[in-house]
C-alpha cells in the first residue's frame, strides 16, 4: 500500500487554531467538558485544547469496535471519570464517517443529562454516512478515501504521521 | 409455554420492592433481592465492601474490580434462573435476560409528584430531600445500566409491560402483571433454547439474506444497536396499461429509528447503474422516502475501517 498526501500538517494546524477560536467564542463564560474518543482523537483533542482560551475539562472515553462475526454488541471499554450531568459537553472525534460510533456515543451520553451535547470532528466523510448525525464543528470534509495519520490508524500503524494521508492499494 | 423469569425494573419511589416481593410470593417464584444475592456472593468469598460494590446505588467508582464483581453476580443470577423460576428486582435484569424466550420484563414508572410523596412517607424526608434522593437514585441506576450493559433502561422496547403506578396500587399492579404473563404465555412461541447467533430483525424474525454482505451489514447494525428490517417494503415503480407491475424496487434494509432505507450495492458496475436508475425513479415517485445507497467501494472502506479486509 502507498500513501498520498491529503491534508498537510500546516493546513491541519491552521484549521485547529480556527476551531479553537470558534469554540472559545461559542463557549465564552462556560467551562465545557471535552470528551475525547480514544484512540484516534487524542492527537486532535490535545492540539485543539492548546488553542482554547476558555477553561475546560478534558476526559477520555473508549468503546469496543466491531470486529466481525459474533462480536456481540458495542460496549464502553473506558468510561468517563467526570459526571457530565448539567454540563456543556463536546465530543471530540478524529473522523465521522458511518455515524454508527458517534450515534451510539450520543445516545449513551444523552442519558446522562448533559446541559448541551455537541460534536467536534477533525474529519467528516459524509459520503460514507449510514446514520445522519449533526456535526457542530468540522475540521475538513473529505471524500470517500481511506485516511491515516494524525491519530488515524490502519491496524495501529500510521497514527504518528504529522500529515493526513490517503492509503491506497 | 411458561414464563420462568420475571424482571422488574422501577423508577425510585414506585414501590418496586413490594410489588416484586408480592409477585414472587403469589407465583411461588424465587425472589432475588439484595440479601439473597449477598448470601450467594458470600459463598464466593466477597467481603462486605465488595458486596456493597454490587449495589446499583453504590457510590463506588465503576473501575475494573467493581465491574468484575458485578459480572460475577450476573453469572450467579443467570445460573440461579436455570435452576428455578425467579423474580429479579433491578440489577439490569431486562438486559441480562433480553430476548430470553421464558422472560417477562416489567417496568414500574410514576410521576415525579407521586414518587416524591411516596419517598417522603417511606423515608420520613422533606420534599427537597426526597426529590434529591430520587434524582440521585435514578441517576445511579442510569449509570449502572450504562456501565454494565451499555444500554438505556428508559427504552420502552425493552419491556413486556410498563405500569404507571400513579394509577394502580401494589395489589392491582401484581394482579395486572400475573394476568399479562398468562396472556403472554398463550402467545409466546415455543423455543427450546436461546439462540444468540441467529440474526433477527427488529420484529424478531429471521431473515434470509440474499448476499453475505447484507448479513455482515446486519451484524454491524446489531453491534451498534440500530434496529433494522430486511427488505420490508417493495416500491412499485411502473405499471402497464392493465395495471400489472412491470418495475419495482425493494431496498435491502429499513432502519425504523431513522426512517431510512438502505440499499447495499456490492455487485458489478452494470448492476449498479441499473439500481441507480431504479433509485432515481423511486425518489421521483416517492419524494418523502429517505433512501441511501452504499456502494461497493464505500462498503469496502467501512469494512476496512473495522479492520475486516
Amino acid at each position: 500500500m502507498k500513501e498520498r498526501l491529503l491534508i498537510s500538517k500546516e493546513e491541519i494546524n491552521k484549521r485547529i487554531e480556527e476551531l479553537g477560536r470558534i469554540i472559545s467564542e461559542d463557549y465564552s463564560g462556560k467551562e465545557p467538558i471535552l470528551v475525547c474518543i480514544l484512540k484516534g482523537a487524542v492527537y486532535f483533542a490535545i492540539d485543539l485544547t492548546r488553542h482554547l482560551t476558555i477553561p475546560f475539562v478534558i476526559d477520555f472515553m473508549s468503546i469496543s469496535k466491531y470486529s466481525g462475526s459474533s462480536s456481540g454488541i458495542v460496549r464502553i471499554t473506558k468510561d468517563l471519570d467526570v459526571d457530565i450531568s448539567q454540563r456543556d459537553v463536546i465530543i471530540v472525534e478524529d473522523i465521522v464517517d458511518t455515524g454508527l460510533t458517534l450515534g451510539y456515543l450520543m445516545r449513551n451520553l444523552r442519558t446522562r443529562n448533559p446541559l448541551s451535547l455537541k460534536v467536534c470532528t477533525l474529519l467528516d466523510c459524509p459520503s460514507r454516512r449510514i446514520v445522519d448525525i449533526p456535526i457542530d464543528y468540522r475540521g475538513f470534509e473529505i471524500p470517500d478515501v481511506f485516511v491515516v495519520g494524525y491519530g488515524l490508524d490502519y491496524r495501529e500503524r500510521y497514527r504518528n504521521l504529522l500529515d493526513i494521508m490517503v492509503l491506497e492499494e | 409455554m411458561d414464563i420462568k423469569i420475571i424482571t422488574l425494573s422501577r423508577e425510585f419511589g414506585c414501590n418496586g420492592t413490594e410489588v416484586a416481593e408480592r409477585l414472587a410470593r403469589r407465583l411461588k417464584f424465587l425472589f432475588i433481592n439484595k440479601s439473597y444475592i449477598n448470601e450467594a456472593m458470600i459463598r464466593y468469598g466477597l467481603t462486605e465492601e465488595q458486596l456493597e460494590s454490587l449495589e446499583e446505588s453504590s457510590l463506588q467508582p465503576f473501575n475494573e474490580t467493581r465491574k468484575k464483581y458485578i459480572e460475577l453476580m450476573n453469572e450467579v443470577i443467570l445460573n440461579l434462573a436455570k435452576e428455578k423460576p425467579i423474580v429479579l428486582l433491578g440489577r439490569g435484569g431486562q438486559f441480562l435476560f433480553k430476548d430470553h424466550p421464558y422472560a417477562f420484563h416489567v417496568k414500574l414508572i410514576g410521576s415525579i409528584e407521586n414518587r416524591v410523596k411516596a419517598v417522603m412517607a417511606q423515608y420520613k424526608l422533606d420534599k427537597v430531600s426526597a426529590l434529591k434522593l430520587i434524582s440521585e437514585q435514578d441517576r445511579r441506576r442510569d449509570l449502572y445500566i450504562n456501565k454494565i450493559f451499555g444500554g438505556d433502561w428508559h427504552d420502552p422496547s425493552l419491556y413486556s409491560l410498563i405500569i404507571n403506578m400513579d394509577y394502580f396500587d401494589v395489589s392491582s399492579a401484581v394482579k395486572m402483571i400475573i394476568r399479562s404473563i398468562r396472556l403472554a404465555e398463550r402467545n409466546t412461541p415455543e423455543q427450546v433454547e436461546i439462540d444468540t447467533e441467529t440474526l433477527r430483525d427488529a420484529t424478531g424474525s429471521v431473515p434470509h439474506f440474499a448476499h453475505s454482505s447484507e448479513e455482515e451489514f446486519a451484524k454491524l447494525l446489531d453491534f451498534y444497536r440500530i434496529r433494522w428490517l430486511y427488505e420490508p417494503k417493495t416500491f412499485i415503480l411502473e405499471c402497464d396499461s392493465e395495471g400489472n407491475i412491470t418495475s419495482a424496487f425493494t431496498p435491502d434494509f429499513y432502519l425504523p429509528d431513522f426512517d431510512l432505507y438502505i440499499e447495499l450495492t456490492t455487485q458489478r458496475q452494470r448492476l449498479v447503474n441499473y439500481k441507480n436508475r431504479k433509485i432515481k425513479r423511486l425518489k421521483e415517485l416517492y419524494p418523502n422516502v429517505n433512501i441511501k445507497m452504499i456502494y461497493g467501494k464505500d462498503y469496502k472502506n467501512i469494512l476496512r475501517k473495522f479492520g475486516l479486509v
